[in-house]
């Protein structure tokens, strides 16, 4: 996908409904509210149904509404809209009796928000970077992104300072971003997880 | 809203990724990166890497050695079906630890219905590499992701689960660009305990090819 800085020219042919800036107003913001909603844990389902009413809510409030004010900041606005959709959304769940029940163990869902992220390809990636780091920065990753230590737990174990952390997390992630994301991208996009139902 | 300097001196795409900023300053955060290209590529790349990293070591330790433990993999003269066996090998131990698991925690899940499910997540061997029986897999009431490599790239594609040679269930997946592997939700709860076959093919043309199949032991709940 590619990225660019949004404009009053973009936001203009957005509301014209001009239909290249309209799929790239999707594949955009699908990207990034699906980045959104991921960071907030919730429910797949209820993630996508955030996702529609929020894009349907700005092109709404484009054709139909006063538009934007700024339009180099559009990105803001979807923001802001996805903010207020989730908190309506949420508020309605909590209306719910089952939702106000406390769960005495909740599920770890992790593997769920992981899945649609996860390939074998990637995993080789990632694989590949992590055999070529020493055994001691290995175990730096392993604690952080397995065991999800603390990073001040991480650094205090292991010996090492924040930077030091901060600076390994860095690289690995570019090695990562530059063998696989920005190389592999043009020919292969991220699976997405199909359901039967 | 914190601009594109203090984000990339706070390391926020990869604190964002691994959930370690406060709401706050997630929130500035996501304000920024909605309109910043730069910081969105690298919120994904961090996403990707976190989750595929978490995985990796999963793996690793279901096998109970990382993979350079395996040298002779690398100089054996069909190295990409090592790699197959290592990951086979991997799914076999790290399939018994999740069945095992599930078990031990099935009672928790069942009280649990306001949560999240666990979804436990199996590649699937591709249909040519396979020594011709099915890999099975067993459930019991979680929901299951079924991972099918794609080698290559089809106009079309389809699933089927099928009992006794019949047809339960089938459609067409949806595929946007090329992805190289397809995710399958399979609800098992929905599923009546029993044995399904689950195929996935790829169609271009007149062309079909079988990209994997699987049986899928549904138990009684």
């Amino acid at each position: 996908m590619e990225f660019h800085t949004f404009d009053a020219s973009y936001v203009e042919r957005l509301t014209e409904g001009d239909p290249a800036t309209e799929t790239h107003f999707s594949a955009y913001f699908r990207n990034f509210l699906s980045l959104k909603l991921r960071a907030r844990r919730l429910s797949l389902s209820m993630a996508e149904d955030v996702q529609q009413e929020t894009m349907l809510r700005v092109l709404k409030a484009l054709r139909q509404g006063s538009g934007v004010t700024q339009p180099e900041r559009f990105g803001a606005f979807v923001n802001s809209v996805c903010n207020n959709v989730l908190l309506e959304f949420l508020h309605k769940e909590s209306r719910q009796p089952s939702a106000l029940e406390p769960s005495a163990d909740p599920a770890d869902d992790r593997i769920d928000m992981d899945a649609g992220l996860v390939t074998q390809e990637r995993k080789r990636v990632v694989g590949e970077v992590l055999d070529g780091m020493g055994s001691k920065d290995r175990e730096i990753l392993r604690l952080v992104f397995f065991e999800e230590a603390e990073r001040e737990e991480v650094c205090l174990k292991l010996g090492v300072r924040a930077e030091y952390l901060r600076v390994l997390l860095h690289r690995a992630k570019e090695k990562f971003a530059q063998a696989y994301l920005r190389k592999g991208r043009s020919k292969s996009e991220p699976a997405r997880t199909q359901f039967c139902w | 809203m914190i601009d594109h300097e203090q984000a990339i001196q706070a390391q926020a795409s990869m604190r964002y990724a691994l959930g370690e900023l406060t709401p706050d300053e997630r929130d500035a955060f996501e304000e920024h990166f909605a309109d910043c290209s730069h910081c969105m590529q690298d919120v994904e790349a961090s996403t990707a890497f976190a989750a595929n990293a978490r995985q990796v070591f999963r793996d690793r330790a279901s096998v109970g050695a990382p993979a350079r433990a395996f040298p002779w993999f690398q100089w054996r003269p069909f190295p990409t079906l090592a790699l197959s066996a290592a990951f086979n090998l991997a799914l076999l131990v790290g399939l018994g630890y999740e069945v095992g698991h599930m078990h031990a925690t099935s009672s928790v899940a069942v009280e649990d219905s306001a949560g999240a499910q666990n979804v436990d997540i199996v590649p699937i061997r591709g249909a040519t590499r396979g020594s011709g029986q099915l890999q099975s897999v067993r459930v019991s009431r979680s929901p299951v992701i079924l991972t099918f490599d794609l080698p290559q790239s089809y106009e079309h594609y389809r699933y089927s689960i099928e009992r006794a040679g019949k047809a339960v269930l089938s459609g067409e997946v949806s595929v946007v660009g090329r992805p190289d592997s397809l995710n399958l939700q399979i609800p098992v709860a929905r599923l009546s305990p029993g044995e399904y076959r689950v195929t996935v093919t790829g169609t271009s043309g007149s062309a079909q090819d079988d990209l994997g199949a699987c049986l899928l032991q549904v138990e009684t709940k």
